[in-house]
């Protein structure tokens, strides 16, 4: 059974790779683009010494300061990630993983744009969906091979890289991630023009520009640059071509970056080749409604959290921390149930069966986070944060502070517990006790983990939880005052 | 389906004799608030050749992807009795594939043993005569012949029954005599063929003419 399905897959990703490759003007790109791009640099820099900053090598704590005018936090680095390097050099590997993700990028809209009606033809002779997308997956994996291999061999006379492997690293991830985003854009786009200026686009503001190391060092948003998917590879490829030093963070980022990228790509192919449900209920219908309504209210929420919190990032900040905030010791364990958060909203697509307790719960995020964002900017909490080890939850913490604002903002009161509250508040006697009390457990634990993995002060769960249930109960008035029921 | 409702299908045979091999039931479907089809319902038979006219934008592409089980309905059922062989209007292919790699993949799908695959493909490309063009990728081939192709890819696995959205469009006269002279065949060996065709004047060589008007199906 398994022997027949690989054959299946085998089948399919042999075929399919075949009819990308067959593909002169993607022949002509694979191996001429890289070249050109190689002897644009050659023809138009010059082989000097400049000092540039990479991210990944940076080295900092927060602590304390006594300097008057100074914030009650600021950053001593211990490695700032200032290095010299030779600039034609540094613009042949930084152009390198440019390359390579535009090619990727594109190599991988069209392997789904153009095909995805036929693919789900083939879905419908027989093949299983997730065997189309395993094809597909390595389809892009031996593309991607292909052109970060050949990149670094044409690369290698020139840059002479300190550790090639890493260089080769940081090239398969630029590839690997624009690859599945441009089989995200292919799914999801209608017309081929939009999908071609999306590609470009993306690519060339992250890849081919932001993620330059001479820019990054004298970027006003260097958290920004950090958090888009070209800075992992980009910061891989540079470090492991010009230093001896690990960049720390570079590899899981990419990682991070590059399977979130693929899931999502998966995801988006994956329901547009997926069978038709010709027998779908009315509870289905609603809750994929309401999964497409979180989805856009989620996008909304994070854009305007972000706002609020650069701002609030660089205002005066105070420093709330209590005694028995001092007293309560970290426990990177609590990661988990921090993290759980971000599952009650999918749980309550299957939980919720009054509907109106969705849209209820929908009016009470935004009046708790309207109101919250007013006190984020009125009293902007900042706190030291622990050193952590290296087991995986601390890790995964390592994660949460590095994408928190610096040094502080959106703490008071916590919206973690809060949205919790009235999601769960939203779910409250929708089914049987049992889930019940297994909301009240898990809403328990997400209620403490903040102060466990200090991710928030005590005061500000203390009254996360009152704000979200207050947001709640204003949202219940407004609804029924509004609809009548 | 559950195989209970297979042999249940199957078990349902109509006055005359024949085995209802596709029963649409109140379909319903809507792009966005426009509503396509209001409770379409029909059934067809083993041996029969059932045609599907109707306006343009009338639903009839649509009520056959749906019978194809190739897009969601929001109301109603379809059963099905058998495998289904479907032919979109559009050529539905990979570009850079061959005729033959097309044949591969789909029988593949299918899952029909290599062997068996290739005498159907053989037979296929002698009756709708495209073996001389096996070779050549899809980009080469004229449209008539891709439209060979579409079609001998509903056909690979000898579905029960076959849904053909305008399968004629694009072939030379030869090419329609030959699916004229397949169907013939296939409804003595008792396919259910379903297709959309605008040309009127052969009406009578269907056993029935169905009419797709305000989203529901009337006979005649």
């Amino acid at each position: 059974m398994l022997g027949e399905r690989a054959g299946r897959v085998g089948t399919a990703a042999h075929l399919l790779l075949r009819d990308l490759l067959r593909r002169r003007i993607a022949l002509l790109l694979l191996f001429v683009v890289p070249a050109l791009f190689d002897a644009v640099v050659l023809a138009t820099t010059a082989p000097r010494e400049i000092e540039v900053t990479l991210g990944a090598l940076e080295d900092h704590t927060y602590g304390r300061t006594s300097v008057p005018g100074l914030d009650q936090l600021a950053l001593a680095f211990e490695d700032d990630g200032s290095r010299a390097v030779d600039e034609q050099r540094l613009s042949l590997v930084f152009l390198g993983v440019a390359a390579v993700s535009f090619l990727a990028c594109f190599l991988a809209f069209n392997l789904v744009h153009k095909r995805r009606d036929v693919d789900a033809r083939l879905v419908l002779a027989g093949y299983r969906a997730h065997e189309v997308l395993l094809a597909k997956l390595l389809v892009l994996v031996v593309m991607v091979l292909l052109l970060a291999s050949y990149e670094t061999l044409i690369l290698t006379p020139w840059v002479v890289p300190r550790h090639i492997m890493m260089l080769f690293v940081g090239l398969f991830f630029g590839g690997f991630i624009y690859g599945c985003l441009g089989m995200l854009v292919g799914a999801v786009v209608k017309q081929e023009l939009e999908g071609v200026f999306t590609i470009i686009f993306l690519t060339n503001i992250d890849a081919g520009w932001l993620q330059n190391p001479i820019y990054y060092a004298h970027s006003q948003s260097q958290s920004l640059i950090r958090a888009l998917p070209g800075y992992g590879p980009v910061q891989l490829a540079v470090a492991g071509s010009f230093t001896d030093d690990e960049p720390r963070s570079a590899l899981p980022r990419a990682a991070l970056c590059g399977a979130i990228a693929l899931v999502a790509a998966l995801l988006a192919f994956g329901l547009r080749i997926r069978p038709a449900r010709q027998d779908r209920s009315q509870r289905v219908r609603r809750a994929l409604h309401y999964a497409k309504v979180m989805f856009v209210a989620y996008a909304i929420w994070l854009g305007a959290f972000e706002i609020v919190g650069h701002y609030a990032a660089t205002l005066h900040t105070v420093d709330l921390t209590s005694a028995w905030d001092r007293a309560t010791p970290l426990i990177p364990a609590f990661v988990w149930p921090y993290e759980a958060c971000y599952l009650l909203p999918v749980l309550s697509l299957f939980v919720i069966k009054d509907w109106r307790r969705f849209d209820v719960a929908l009016v009470a995020l935004l009046i708790a986070n309207v109101t919250a964002f007013v006190v984020y900017l009125l009293v902007p909490v900042a706190f030291p944060r622990p050193e952590l080890g290296s087991s995986l939850s601390e890790r995964v913490l390592a994660l949460e502070y590095a994408a928190d604002f610096h040094p502080g903002a959106n703490k008071l009161p916590s919206m973690h517990v809060a949205m919790s509250w009235i999601m769960v508040s939203a779910m409250w006697r929708q089914g049987r006790r049992a889930i019940d009390i297994a909301l009240a457990v898990l809403l328990a634990l997400i209620t403490i983990a903040p102060v466990f993995v200090k991710q928030h002060l005590l005061i500000d769960v203390a009254l996360g939880v009152p704000w979200g249930l207050a947001a709640y109960w204003v949202a219940g008035r407004v609804y029924r005052w509004r609809t009548g029921v | 389906m559950t195989t209970a409702g297979v042999i249940g299908l199957l078990a349902e045979v109509t006055a005359s004799g024949a085995t209802v091999l596709l029963a649409a039931e109140e379909v319903e479907k809507s792009f966005g608030r426009r509503p396509v089809l209001r409770g379409a319902s029909f059934e067809a038979h083993a041996g029969e050749l059932v045609a599907i006219l109707g306006e343009n934008g009338s639903g009839k592409s649509t009520l056959l992807r749906i019978l194809a089980g190739a897009d969601d309905l929001d109301g109603g059922r379809v059963n099905r009795g058998g495998r289904i062989g479907y032919c979109p209007q559009e050529h539905v292919l990979y570009p850079y594939l061959t005729i033959d790699e097309h044949l591969r993949l789909f029988a593949r799908a299918y899952g029909l043993p290599p062997d068996v695959a290739l005498t159907r493909a053989d037979a296929l490309a002698e009756r709708l005569e495209f073996k001389l063009h096996r070779r050549q990728v899809v980009e080469q081939l004229s449209g008539g012949t891709r439209q060979k192709l579409n079609l001998a890819i509903a056909l690979l696995h000898d579905p029960a029954v076959v849904l053909l959205d305008e399968p004629y469009a694009g072939l030379d006269i030869e090419s329609y005599n030959g699916f004229v002279a397949w169907a013939d065949d296939a409804k003595r060996g008792g396919k259910c063929i379903v297709l959309i065709t605008h040309l009127v004047l052969e009406r009578e060589r269907f056993d029935a003419v169905l009419h797709l008007r305000d989203g529901r199906i009337h006979a005649g």
